[in-house]
């Protein structure tokens, strides 16, 4: 009888103790009721609960820790400060795959706020106990892990030393090869998260074989998979040459252009990083994308998308077609320069303004053909503008300064000339478009005549009026095509002198 | 003697002029000896002069030989060279043309071909239109792969949802809740994806039942089968009119067996003669894990469950305590004193009309709507025919 009283009075606290832990779990999920709790002293209740000998119990209150971590670093803060990270990482090695799943998601959770956080949950003692939990069987707990060592990873190269330092790399290229998909999906986005700092980190992943088993996954049909997939392939290839040759080794061409057509808007954006990463080191990589039809895909990415999606298209554009005037040429062969004009029109962000401008800049700046090309779509009245505009950032500015310069210096369409020439340039721009106009009236007889038809030379007089300006020499070497009178007749100060002539004139007469 | 006496004045006249001769002379014998002298230096410098004129003119003879001799010598020489330059230019000039001939061709055909670099953009072109058709395949059957796999969840979703929504069916008395003739009547019948709820409802059932028919591996039998029990422990154990129930399998252990396809429910069994089991070829009858029902005997036990739960149910109308501690009874409760007052409702069934206490007639109302289950009144008359299904 005693023996039952007893009993039942145990088995009452223990009862309440999963009925409390269990609520408290449920009400961490609302995010209105965590002050609540944090001020009725949650985290020093739950604490002891993580020891407790019922299972259940431990892992109800990891995960409320967990859920009340997740919601601010002050909390995460706390849950540090009550030194209740060694308690789980204690417990990681030891209890059930319900508990290590909730231990990790409670020091997930943690580690994500920020790097100082990440390095509290490294200091004790956790990536030894995560590593070892990659080992495990269970794919939840092997994702659980994986999902922290990514966070702890992610924030700077430290940290992703110390996560690599231990081991990490060669099983999580294990987790990406098994057959779960939210699995591969966290491992390979932890892989990204490493490899992205520095080339060393990128090597350490490539080298443990991270490549050949990431680049089959890029035509699997999940989407969330191939975001990952693509932004860990990207991560990797855009350190070095030879980090991009062994991932374009990997045969990931053409199925990545696959990518960029899914219906999916990031899996799009992160396919186009990695073509812009693999294009930009060298011209045999770039010879290599467009080979592969990567322009096209690339223009018809960019016509159909909007905003910072369009950026690493755009640029991997400019990057192709920086390279050599063929590449160039077969850039603007696929009708790229429409949308990029478009972008360049209506786009609201100045850094996606100066990229577009950069990458006209490139196209244009090898040949008079493509110069030619680039200015008959009427961009150049653009980059002006944008390059004038006050409201323009100093970077937009440079860069639409330096496209100008570029495609003017290679300029021979006498039209496209003369409308610059009536615009209000830069000094230093207009004195290369005055080069360009002498250079080519010199060889051309009836473009003199248009030029003169179409205002240009008055332009150009008066340019060279102006006080202190350096354009004098250019206008001489103009005016050296035409005949005096012609200069004469256009030149502003003309009718003056005749006029002062006129009354020196009238002044003799009356003194005789 | 005469002559010799006149030629004493010429006599003296003699050597007074030859005394005035030799006074004269004498007088102008250093002059003339001056003069002499340079006369006769110049004589002899004349004659020397003649000499060496001579002289001098054959040397100048021998060496004007000599020095033409050299200068045609020279002269050939120069001729060579100018000869050997005029060669070299003119090959120069050659080999200048030639290289500029070759190197415009190499370059044409090598370095800068520009029908090479016409074909590759042509190549390329072609390339991308064909990376663009592949591309546009892709998508169309990436969106396809998507909406078939978001069909695919919603339609098992949607069966889940069905197959546990069996007591919702109609039976042979009472209309189910989405079969109700007013619905039938207004052409309000609910309707999904072409049947309406109640035959997909049926249809769930029956493939229920199918598959617990079919032996005893698959998941859904142990699912039906209770669900079936639980429908046929609340009626009451018999058999319902309308709906065929199966027999309770205790009575009938020995029809199962491997179900030849194309058998339906209550065909006389079909076994055939010989069945492999574990690599051997046996006589069918003679398996005892083909005759015996494998989930027998948990069915046995949860149904044992089932008349028990039922039992106490029915016997002790009080549910049992659980932790939040004992329910409360309803209001309505026959057995007490309770109804001997006014029916007061502590719940609203009416919106809007919350408050401690209702005016007669909202009693009256909720006081209809308990008194029918009360009284146990169908819901329609069984009797109209109408109704009847």
């Amino acid at each position: 009888m005693a023996t039952r009283a007893v009993l039942q009075t145990f088995e009452r606290y223990q009862k309440e103790r999963v009925a409390f832990v269990t609520a408290v779990a449920e009400m961490a999920k609302n995010p209105q009721n965590i002050e609540a709790l944090q001020q009725a002293g949650a985290m020093a209740l739950l604490r002891p609960l993580l020891l407790d000998n019922v299972p259940s119990i431990q892992q109800s209150a990891a995960l409320a820790l967990g859920r009340l971590a997740n919601y601010s670093d002050d909390l995460a803060e706390a849950v540090v400060q009550n030194e209740i990270l060694p308690q789980l990482v204690y417990s990681l090695s030891e209890q059930n795959r319900f508990y290590k799943q909730a231990a990790a998601f409670c020091l997930r959770a943690v580690a994500r706020h920020s790097p100082e956080l990440a390095q509290s949950v490294i200091d004790s003692g956790a990536l030894d106990s995560l590593v070892t939990c990659l080992e495990e069987f269970d794919p939840g707990v092997k994702e659980a892990s994986a999902w922290t060592l990514g966070y702890i990873a992610g924030h700077n190269a430290e940290l992703a030393q110390q996560v690599v330092d231990a081991g990490a790399v060669p099983l999580l290229v294990l987790c990406v090869q098994e057959p779960e998909l939210s699995l591969k999906r966290i491992a390979a986005s932890a892989l990204s998260d490493i490899a992205k700092h520095t080339p060393e980190l990128a090597q350490a992943v490539v080298d443990a074989g991270a490549v050949q088993y990431l680049a089959p996954l890029v035509i699997n049909q999940d989407a969330k998979l191939k975001r990952q997939v693509c932004c860990a392939l990207s991560q990797i290839a855009k350190h070095s040459v030879d980090l991009a040759e062994v991932v374009v080794g990997a045969e990931i061409f053409p199925k990545i252009l696959t990518c960029l057509k899914f219906p999916d808007e990031f899996v799009k954006k992160h396919s186009a990083t990695v073509v812009r990463e693999v294009a930009k080191h060298t011209p045999e990589l770039a010879q290599l994308v467009v080979g592969n039809g990567g322009v096209g895909a690339l223009v018809d990415y960019i016509s159909e998308s909007t905003g910072n999606n369009r950026l690493p298209g755009i640029m991997a554009l400019g990057y192709i077609a920086a390279f050599s005037e063929t590449l160039a040429l077969s850039v603007i062969a696929e009708k790229a320069l429409p949308p990029l004009v478009s972008a360049l029109n209506e786009e609201p962000e100045d850094h996606l303004k100066s990229a577009t401008a950069w990458t006209l800049g490139q196209i244009g700046r090898h040949t008079p053909d493509h110069a030619k090309a680039v200015a008959d779509t009427g961009c150049l009245a653009t980059l002006v503008s944008l390059e004038s505009d006050g409201a323009s950032s100093e970077d937009l500015k440079t860069k639409c300064r330096r496209a100008l310069k570029s495609i003017i210096a290679k300029l021979t369409h006498l039209p496209a000339l003369d409308a610059l020439v009536h615009r209000a340039l830069p000094e230093s721009v207009m004195k290369m478009v005055l080069e360009q106009v002498g250079k080519v009236l010199a060889n051309d007889a009836a473009g003199r005549a248009q030029f003169v038809h179409s205002g240009g030379l008055a332009a150009v007089q008066q340019m060279a009026e102006a006080p202190g300006s350096k354009l004098k020499e250019a206008v001489e070497i103009i005016n050296s095509c035409y005949p005096e009178e012609i200069v004469k007749y256009y030149s502003p100060s003309y009718s003056q002198q005749l006029l002062e002539k006129l009354e020196s004139m009238a002044a003799t007469t009356t003194a005789y | 003697m005469a002559a010799l006496a006149g030629l004493q004045p010429a006599a003296q006249a003699l050597i007074q002029e030859y005394f005035s001769k030799c006074r004269l002379a004498e007088e102008r014998r250093a002059l003339e000896q001056k003069a002499i002298v340079t006369i006769q230096s110049w004589a002899r410098g004349f004659l020397v002069r003649r000499r060496l004129q001579r002289l001098t003119w054959t040397a100048l003879t021998v060496q004007r030989y000599w020095r033409g001799y050299l200068g045609r010598l020279r002269g050939r020489l120069a001729l060579e060279v100018q000869n050997r330059a005029l060669r070299r230019a003119y090959f120069n000039a050659m080999a200048t043309i030639i290289q500029r001939w070759w190197r415009g061709f190499y370059s044409r055909k090598h370095i800068h071909d520009y029908y090479a670099r016409k074909r590759y953009l042509h190549d390329i072109k072609q390339r991308n239109d064909h990376i663009r058709a592949e591309l546009s395949l892709e998508t169309e059957r990436a969106i396809i792969a998507q909406r078939q796999e978001a069909e695919e969840r919603a339609r098992r979703l949607f069966a889940e949802k069905v197959s546990k929504l069996h007591h919702l069916v109609s039976t042979g008395t009472q209309p189910g809740i989405f079969n109700s003739p007013y619905a039938i009547a207004t052409g309000t019948l609910p309707v999904i994806m072409g049947l309406p709820v109640e035959e997909h409802l049926k249809s769930a059932m029956r493939a229920q039942v199918l598959a617990t028919q079919a032996g005893g591996g698959s998941p859904g039998a142990t699912a039906g089968s209770p669900s079936r029990r639980a429908g046929g422990a609340a009626s009451g154990g018999g058999a319902q009119g309308g709906k065929l129930l199966p027999p309770l399998r205790a009575g009938s252990g020995g029809r199962s067996g491997p179900r030849v396809a194309g058998q339906r429910v209550g065909d006389a069994a079909v076994y055939p003669a010989t069945v492999e089991v574990a690599g051997k070829v046996v006589p069918a009858r003679q398996t005892l894990r083909q005759v015996a029902d494998y989930n027998a005997v948990h069915r046995e036990s949860l149904l044992e469950d089932k008349i028990h739960r039922a039992e106490m149910l029915s016997q002790h109308p009080q549910a049992f305590a659980t932790a939040l501690g004992p329910v409360k009874q309803p209001a309505f409760d026959l057995q007490t004193n309770r109804n001997l007052s006014p029916f007061v409702d502590t719940y609203d069934p009416t919106v809007g009309l919350r408050g401690p206490r209702f005016t007669p007639d909202q009693q009256r109302v909720s006081k209809s709507a308990f008194s029918r289950y009360v009284k146990k009144q169908p819901m329609f008359d069984k009797n109209m025919a109408a109704e009847a299904y």
